[in-house]
């Protein structure tokens, strides 16, 4: 089975600081991988490179295009990887306001990535935008709204919509619940869960929150000082962690 | 099944169809849950549990706000059943194990240490999973569902089924457990 995302040796530098460095992974159609650590360590940096946002100093990311199979998306051409970007990769970011544009209506929001890979018929695009917001549970009424009036929650959950309405087959969150209140994370992690069941939807996770962690990812990736320093399955990793920082981080967690 | 662990050595275990394994005194028994298969990759491992290795823990952990009927269903869902005939095994289910219907539309997270637990057995019992992996699955019940888990236990045996679990109940040990084990050999310090 070919990888959906092959990952080998990426570094990214500022200057003389180390942003991340010597991250290798494979990851499967199907698989969720969470990436933790603390601020600083380098996770959204690595997240960053992957999705094509930034370019890595060392290294290659090969993503499985449906065309011509493994490509090396940072030597491919601009042109291709931003059609990668609107197509096969979605990125969810951590404020809403990132990845949404908040003059345009809710249901324009979805239908610019259908209207970006060529759907130009306005009543299908608008029952796209309708099936969707209904996923993540935004009631048809609010179609004709702009995102200012949407709550955080909304807000992110429209973010969700938007991204996923393509049918990508990777998705990059940065810290997809941060700043959210527990029910509507819960929420969150719910439609998640049933999106990667569903849709075979693979996911790179990057989040401080553990409990996020072990209900949403297969796999965990723990960075420190840019440099992964534990990697295995979720579990594996947080009921038996071997390295003193994630033994650090998972005993301070906060137990309800 | 190979089993390699990091913390408490290497050892062989042959679980064969219709062998339960007893394993008494906490020391090293949780640890041996995923460590089987050392070298494998993690795509195999998730691979493994997704399909062939069921696991009850003493701990049910769900995301919250899923309803009890979605927690029990969802091992059948991922492994390709139809919704419709996922939600009728997980109804048959819970029935089975005294879960009152009026709490199947809620999340088990505010249900009793008990029914946390039914509700843990009915999940991983939910799939006929050819192996299983159960963590003292009889702990905190009372002794009508005890013996309805233990029946449950002994039809997977029948179907063929490969079974490793924790008993510290020595009545339910006796009744369902066709060998035994003392992990008290493996701690660390006392091996050879």
């Amino acid at each position: 089975m070919t990888p959906l995302l092959q990952v080998e040796n990426v570094a990214k530098f500022y200057g003389a600081r180390i942003g991340c460095t010597d991250v290798s992974f494979n990851l499967y159609p199907g698989e969720v991988m969470g990436v933790v650590g603390e601020s600083g360590s380098g996770k959204s940096t690595l997240l960053n490179c992957l999705a094509g946002h930034l370019v890595p100093d060392r290294g290659a990311v090969r993503f499985d295009t449906r065309a011509e199979g493994l490509r090396d998306t940072i030597t491919m051409s601009e042109p291709e990887r931003r059609m990668l970007g609107r197509t096969d990769w979605a990125f969810v970011h951590q404020h809403a306001r990132d990845g949404l544009r908040m003059n345009v209506s809710a249901g324009g929001n979805v239908g610019e990535r259908l209207m970006a890979v060529n759907a130009r018929h306005y009543g299908k695009i608008r029952a796209s935008a309708i099936d969707w917001l209904g996923r993540v549970e935004i009631t048809e009424d609010w179609i004709d709204d702009r995102p200012t009036a949407f709550s955080g929650g909304m807000q992110q959950r429209l973010q969700i919509a938007r991204n996923l309405v393509t049918g990508p087959r990777l998705v990059f969150m940065d810290e997809p619940t941060g700043g959210l209140d527990v029910s509507v994370q819960a929420r969150l992690l719910d439609l998640l869960r049933g999106l990667v069941r569903e849709i075979g939807l693979s996911a790179i996770i990057v989040t401080h929150d553990l409990a996020v962690v072990r209900l949403l990812a297969d796999r965990l990736m723990v960075m420190k000082d840019g440099h992964v320093i534990e990697a295995g399955l979720t579990d594996q990793v947080l009921d038996d962690p071997q390295h003193a920082y994630t033994q650090l981080l998972v005993s301070s967690v906060l137990q309800v | 099944m190979h089993c390699a662990n990091r913390r408490i050595g290497r050892r062989e275990i042959n679980a064969n169809a219709h062998d339960l394994w007893q394993l008494p005194n906490g020391i090293g028994s949780d640890h041996d849950r995923w460590s089987g298969c050392g070298p494998c990759r993690p795509r195999e491992i998730i691979a493994l549990r997704r399909n062939t290795l069921g696991y009850v823990s003493q701990f049910l952990r769900v995301v919250p706000r899923v309803s009890t009927l979605d927690v029990v269903s969802e091992p059948l869902l991922t492994t390709g059943t139809p919704c419709t005939q996922a939600l009728e095994t997980a109804q048959e289910l819970l029935a089975r194990l005294n879960i009152s219907e009026r709490l199947w539309s809620l999340s088990p997270t505010t249900f009793s240490g008990g029914e946390q637990q039914r509700v843990n057995i009915a999940r991983g019992f939910a799939y006929p999973y050819p192996a299983l992996l159960l963590d003292e699955p009889t702990a905190s019940l009372d002794p009508k569902n005890r013996a309805i888990v233990l029946a449950m236990i002994t039809e997977a045996k029948a179907r063929g089924a490969a079974i490793i679990g924790i008993f510290h109940d020595a009545a339910a040990r006796d009744e369902v457990c066709d060998r035994q084990l003392d992990v008290g050999q493996f701690t660390p310090g006392t091996m050879v």
